[in-house]
């Protein structure tokens, strides 16, 4: 007997590979065919600035996602390194860049302390880090602009290779490497199985306190790396770094299919998250509509994916 | 019987994956009845009390209520309709007051901003207690209660409702003697007010103590009702059993190797008192506890999950200190937790579970080798004959049964020679059961050493090849295979 191509039930299912994979050819056919810029060769460069760094610090809230937590710092732990790239690349030369990375990673760790060792729930652990991190970053870039001038430091982001900057090079390759991570290393592994069941990851022998902890760390050093190309990407930068990404940021993961409620999803979903998302963005910005309608937008799309990929029957009680 | 009929249900079915948990189940209850519900645990008790409770939907039937069909869509509905239900775990917060939890969600208010009443919660409360004749502080916070007074609680909470019927589920599991009497006592008492009760067991004592009816359910369907006087306990086990034990549990006898794990002096302030055991290679050493007796405790702290005050652990007789599961899985420990749930990882597929406790052993170079984590699995599936329709499942789609076998393969997987099993049939069917059981005889036989918790008599009794029971964190007695008696054994089970 003859059965339908995709029956009823394998679409249910597989809503949350198909779905982002429809929102994707929807979103590009939709602005190519309003505005046929958007995939031109400069449109192209335009998409690929505006999802290269966001990738990045995206891939590391997705471990975090997947372990059933949340990470509020991402964007500051960016904003922060990005901004100590620009405010001592003078005095420090390229050490700015490794110092960058540990500091952010070293706030990561103090994220997940937070998180594993006192157990304060991640969202408040990491917004007051977030907060901290704000200030010092206020209190480091006075408030001002901030340009860099050195042009190899540019260069890192910038270098057109087949008609591509760059940084998209390095957001591909820590995408790779990501996915890499969650399906092929142990590490992986423990991610998912924190995220599935804690209580049963901890029986099976998994040190849960200490795997958070540095899933976290993993986030923080994302972020900052993030940070770093995108300084490299822009040529400096304010308190204004970042500014509109917080909630496209844990839209594009979500979107991708990485349900908040954990053990599910990965860094090769978050891929497609983070094109829908930044397209749309882009997309917008080129044909010049104006924030109030982006932020309203982002707003329902983050609302949305919640709703379409959290696990229902998991969630007994929402505090 | 005179008085007249308040709840009927027929045809009431229920499926849960790869269990078929209620098959057309038919049940009658009068007024002023207590109407016992006898049957192995698995046997759909639980499932059938929910419904009635409004927590679970049925899949088909029918509940007529005083001639009236109804459909209980929820907890406070059931209310509503005057069906209490008394769980098995219990309801209350153990943060708050007797008298708060009595009134919760209906605590009495003044007027004219709707503040709590706080004299009248507490006096009305100290009336309900005063009517069941039970001696507590409505102002006591329920922490401070012992299992028996918030269970009794319970019972205030859902007469304060004005509850005509009350569904008890296993009341007396963690009641010692005299809490056990008290009880029977107060359901007497409302027996006489005309109060229905749905009485849940699965202990034979019982039943005459108790009861006026009793009904049998086996495997999701029901067997029969009986009035007590015809339900000796003979008749009563066979049908509940369906066949004889020996032929259910097949215990094959396997001579006992040296020495693998001895345990002296083993204490936990409060909770476990100076606990000494030795296990053999091939061994299965039951020990028998209620609920509350310490099983799981003990097992915790065996397996580095919680720390233990005092004590010495010898593993193939070197002093060891656990102090993480991870430790514990490296000296060869294993443990099967008594909720299945709790020792799976759901989302994950049959194989990343079965490998969890030994990832290193499919690792090369620091990296998964999928291939190897595959024929792992195969193996597993293929010896402990796990029924799934692809090897990739994710685990929370399997049956009960087959979840075990799972969680059991993790720890074959990972090599380990002391296996802990707590409560290892609990919610799986009949057939599951044989089945695990000769996976234990089979791991016996191999070699490898079993500590059984289980509350389950029968099962105690047919397969441990020593028997140790517990009671309030001690052992209090010991029986080589064939020595006890369902009673014996209950005898010391029971805190005095």
């Amino acid at each position: 007997m003859a059965r339908p191509l995709f029956s009823q039930g394998w679409l249910r299912r597989n809503m949350t590979t198909v779905g982002p994979i429809v929102a994707a050819i929807a979103i590009i056919v939709g602005f190519q065919a309003v505005n046929p810029f958007f995939l031109s060769h400069d449109g192209m460069i335009t998409l690929v600035y505006a999802m290269s760094y966001f990738l990045i610090a995206a891939c590391g809230l997705t471990f975090v996602v997947m372990m059933g937590s949340f990470d509020f710092s991402v964007v500051s732990l960016l904003k922060l390194a990005a901004l100590l790239c620009v405010l001592y690349m003078d005095k420090l030369g390229f050490l700015v860049i490794p110092l960058a990375l540990i500091i952010s990673t070293g706030l990561g760790f103090i994220n997940g302390l937070f998180v594993a060792r006192f157990n304060v729930p991640s969202f408040m652990a990491t917004l007051g880090v977030s907060v901290v991190v704000e200030g010092a970053a206020l209190y480091l870039s006075k408030g001002f602009l901030h340009i860099i001038y050195n042009e190899t430091f540019r260069s890192l982001a910038t270098t057109f290779i087949a008609g591509l900057p760059s940084i998209f090079y390095w957001a591909i390759g820590i995408w790779l490497i990501s996915t890499f991570i969650a399906i092929y290393t142990p590490f992986g592994r423990r991610t998912y199985a924190v995220g599935g069941n804690l209580i049963g990851a901890g029986l099976s022998g998994i040190n849960v306190e200490r795997h958070r902890i540095y899933v976290f760390m993993l986030s923080g050093f994302l972020a900052g790396l993030a940070g770093v190309l995108y300084m490299a990407q822009l040529g400096g930068g304010s308190m204004l770094i970042g500014a509109d990404m917080p909630i496209p940021l844990f839209a594009s993961v979500v979107a991708g299919g990485t349900a908040l409620t954990g053990g599910v999803g990965g860094p090769h979903r978050t891929l497609l998250g983070v094109i829908i998302i930044t397209w749309i963005q882009a997309g917008m910005l080129m044909l010049a509509i104006g924030r109030d309608t982006q932020m309203i937008v982002f707003g329902l799309i983050a609302l949305g994916m919640s709703v379409a990929t959290i696990d229902r029957k998991r969630i007994k009680i929402i505090k | 019987m005179s008085s007249s009929l308040i709840l009927r249900a027929e045809g009431i079915d229920k499926s849960y994956p790869g269990v078929h948990a209620l098959d057309h189940v038919d049940f009658d209850l009068f007024e002023g009845e207590i109407h016992v519900l006898l049957g192995e645990n698995g046997a759909g008790k639980s499932t059938f009390m929910k419904i009635l409770s409004g927590s679970l939907p049925k899949d088909s039937g029918r509940i007529t209520l005083r001639g009236q069909e109804v459909e209980i869509l929820n907890p406070h509905h059931a209310w509503e309709l005057g069906i209490g239900m008394v769980y098995q775990e219990l309801s209350l917060i153990p943060s708050t007051s007797v008298a708060e939890n009595i009134f919760l969600g209906r605590l009495p208010k003044r007027k004219p901003l709707g503040t709590v009443d706080w004299a009248e919660t507490f006096s009305r409360a100290r009336n309900i207690l005063d009517d069941l004749g039970v001696d507590i502080d409505p102002r006591q916070r329920v922490r401070d209660l012992s299992m028996g007074e918030r269970q009794l609680t319970e019972i205030a909470k859902a007469l304060s409702m004005n509850v005509q019927i009350l569904l008890l589920d296993e009341p007396t599991s963690a009641l010692s003697e005299e809490e056990r009497e008290r009880l029977f006592h107060i359901l007497r008492g409302l027996q006489e007010k005309g109060v229905a009760v749905i009485y849940v067991s699965h202990r034979l004592a019982e039943v005459p103590q108790i009861g006026q009816r009793v009904t049998v359910l086996r495997d999701g369907k029901k067997i029969g009702t009986l009035p007590v006087e015809q339900a000796d306990e003979a008749t009563l086990i066979r049908m509940m059993v369906g066949r004889e034990l020996g032929e259910q549990f097949p215990k094959t006898e396997v001579p006992r190797g040296r020495e693998l794990l001895r345990i002296r002096g083993l204490t936990v302030e409060g909770m476990l008192h100076d606990l000494n055991l030795t296990l053999h290679e091939g061994e299965i050493l039951g020990i028998f506890g209620l609920l509350g007796s310490g099983r799981t405790p003990f097992a915790r702290v065996l397996f580095g999950v919680d720390r233990m005050d005092s004590g010495e652990i010898f593993v193939d007789g070197n002093k060891v200190e656990i102090s993480s599961p991870a430790e514990a899985i490296e000296l060869g420990f294993g443990y099967l937790t008594e909720d299945r749930k709790e020792g799976l990882i759901p989302h994950l597929s049959i194989p990343a579970n079965i490998t969890l406790a030994s990832l290193k052993q499919i690792c090369q170079l620091g990296f998964l080798k999928h291939s190897e984590e595959r024929q792992a699995a195969e193996k597993y599936v293929r010896e402990l004959g796990i029924h799934t329709p692809k090897l990739h499942q994710r685990v929370e789609f399997l049956s009960g049964g087959n979840q075990q076998k799972v969680a059991l393969a993790k720890w074959l997987c990972s090599r380990s020679k002391i296996l802990i099993f707590d409560e290892p049939t609990r919610g799986i069917d009949v057939g599951a059961k044989a089945e695990v059981f000769r996976l234990m005889n089979d791991l016996a036989g191999q070699g490898v050493g079993i500590i059984m918790l289980s509350s389950e008599l029968p099962e105690v009794l047919a397969m441990a090849d020593r028997i140790l029971v517990m009671a309030g964190g001690s052992f209090t007695a010991e029986f080589a295979r064939g020595q006890g008696t369902q009673e014996d054994l209950m005898r010391y089970a029971v805190v005095r």
